[in-house]
């Protein structure tokens, strides 16, 4: 028999609603206010779509953080696992599944904002482009605080300064700075997050292949972790 | 079905300059249909042992099989029914859900979890509490709730860590009866508790840890007292003379007048009773002063 567990994906689909789901809602229907305030007032400049897909872009970035955001560690910090974990299933293929319900939530959440958003401006959303920059976002956030959650309950702002360091070196770049040395090196280590920009044209080819080789080698990362290293810290954590 | 060789575990501080061996050198096998106790003072190893047995932690040195494979395998394979010492689960979570989720991840068919939920509820008295949230529940009822989810699986292996620990008596007692009627040929038991009494009335045989060694594994249970030596204490009137000629050894109890010890094996202890009661003596009580393994115990922890 599966060691995943399958038949558990309604109870973990509820968690995520009850849990991750309230946050994105929250900062969804606040994300949808910008988006339509802020094209609203720049249309006519001809850079609403980019402004829209901009914000949605954060949107999509903050709903990935709160669906994966102490994925792993606050079940292992509260001590959760220790009942969870002595049912027949495997841990990694748990929290697997665990991370696909919290991608699908995310990629459900960008296109109900999205679509709000596009209505509300009379803006057309270019769907498959939402969901396929969506999904490589998801793969490369989730999969950075799902490998960050198995060893930090910080996972989140452990994610976020990496996201911010990304940035902050990409917007050096532009300037001509941190091309080289550690900063350069730097850039090229962290997530490349400048290709699943949703203002940005989807990577293709050769990026495309790097993003997802960089996103799958982070899930599995995390799934080795779990895999590899003991469950408990001690006799009682 | 439980193969415990050289056991060894040793946690270490972060940098390593200090080290705790929690358990050295421990073999033990427990056949199937056994129920071995696990008895020891805080920090002999019981919850690091058990912690190992459900492949949470890996041993420093030695190994561990469970039905001939490593302990994580034989979990993730066929499950566990555990009782941690201290149930942690979500706050939020109700009473039934959490039996309901347990059953699901316990492989129980769908159409059955229902079913089975109420069939553990109502084992467990839990019936009021149903819709409770976790974070509403008493110590005694979070215990219980423990035990419900534990044994909502049919496991083979059950593993308790101080399962009476907050429950009143009255529950203490429906919880041997749950043990008894949990032993079956197949079903391996393990319960570490600090209550000898209740190691003695539901294992086979009860391993005594200190300071992570296992010093001794005594015999539990009815036929252990005929393996060796008891002292009971015994209350007679009219008896002084006979006492002193059945029982050479009995020494009078202090402060009291018509109260003895005897020390024997409990044939010869029932002899002697059939003697006295024949020489016209009147036993008001007759009862083990303390239990052998109360006396393995602190034989095994004082060193001697």
């Amino acid at each position: 028999m599966s060691a995943m567990p399958i038949r558990y994906l309604g109870w973990m689909t509820w968690d995520v609603v009850r849990g991750p789901g309230l946050g994105m809602v929250i900062s969804g229907v606040v994300s949808g206010f910008v988006i339509s305030t802020v094209t609203v007032v720049t249309t006519g400049s001809g850079g609403e779509t980019a402004v829209f897909l901009s914000i949605l872009d954060f949107t999509v970035t903050l709903f990935a953080l709160l669906a994966t955001a102490g994925m792993v560690s606050s079940d292992f910090a509260q001590g959760y696992y220790r009942t969870l974990f002595s049912r027949p299933m495997s841990p990694p293929l748990y929290y697997l599944l665990r991370w696909i319900v919290g991608g699908l939530a995310v990629l459900l959440a960008a296109t109900l904002v999205g679509l709000a958003a596009a209505a509300r401006v009379g803006a057309e959303l270019p769907l498959t482009h939402v969901l396929l920059q969506a999904s490589l976002l998801y793969l490369l956030v989730g999969g950075l605080v799902f490998v960050l959650s198995t060893f930090s309950r910080r996972d989140w702002l452990i994610g976020i300064l990496v996201i911010a360091a990304h940035a902050g070196l990409g917007a050096a770049r532009t300037f001509g700075f941190a091309t080289s040395g550690i900063a350069g090196l730097l850039y090229r280590v962290l997530p490349p997050f400048g290709p699943v920009d949703m203002g940005e044209p989807a990577p293709r080819g050769v990026t495309l292949v790097y993003v997802l080789s960089y996103g799958l080698a982070l899930v599995a990362a995390a799934l080795a972790i779990i895999r590899f290293r003991p469950l408990a810290r001690g006799a009682r954590e | 079905m439980i193969e415990i060789a050289s056991l060894g575990k040793t946690y270490r501080s972060l940098i390593g300059s200090r080290t705790v061996a929690a358990l050295q050198d421990v073999s033990l096998t427990i056949a199937q249909g056994e129920v071995v106790g696990v008895a020891g003072p805080n920090g002999a190893g019981k919850s690091t042992l058990i912690s190992i047995l459900l492949g949470f932690l890996q041993p420093t040195t030695g190994q561990v099989r469970i039905a001939g494979v490593p302990p994580r395998r034989f979990v993730e394979r066929h499950g566990t029914s555990y009782l941690p010492e201290l149930l942690l689960l979500p706050p939020r979570w109700t009473v039934e859900s959490a039996l309901q989720r347990h059953a699901t991840l316990a492989r129980i068919p769908a159409e059955d979890v229902s079913k089975r939920t109420e069939q553990i509820v109502e084992w467990l008295g839990l019936g009021e509490h149903r819709k409770k949230q976790i974070r509403q529940l008493s110590k005694g009822t979070l215990q219980r709730l423990g035990l419900a989810q534990s044994l909502i699986g049919d496991s083979d292996l059950v593993v308790f860590d101080e399962p009476t620990h907050g429950l009143d008596p009255l529950w203490t007692q429906r919880f041997r009866d749950i043990v008894r009627e949990l032993r079956r040929p197949g079903r391996c038991m393990f319960i570490a508790s600090h209550d000898l009494d209740e190691l003695e009335r539901l294992a086979d045989r009860v391993a005594i840890l200190h300071q992570g060694r296992l010093e001794r594994v005594v015999a539990a249970g009815a036929g252990s007292a005929e393996e060796g030596p008891v002292v009971y204490r015994l209350a007679a009137s009219g008896a002084a003379a006979a006492i002193a000629r059945v029982f050479p050894s009995a020494t009078l109890v202090e402060g009291r007048n018509n109260e003895w010890r005897v020390r024997g094996r409990v044939a010869e202890l029932n002899r002697g009773l059939g003697e006295l009661i024949a020489a016209g003596a009147v036993v008001l009580s007759f009862a083990p002063e303390s239990s052998r393994l109360e006396a393995e115990f602190r034989a095994a922890v004082e060193g001697r």
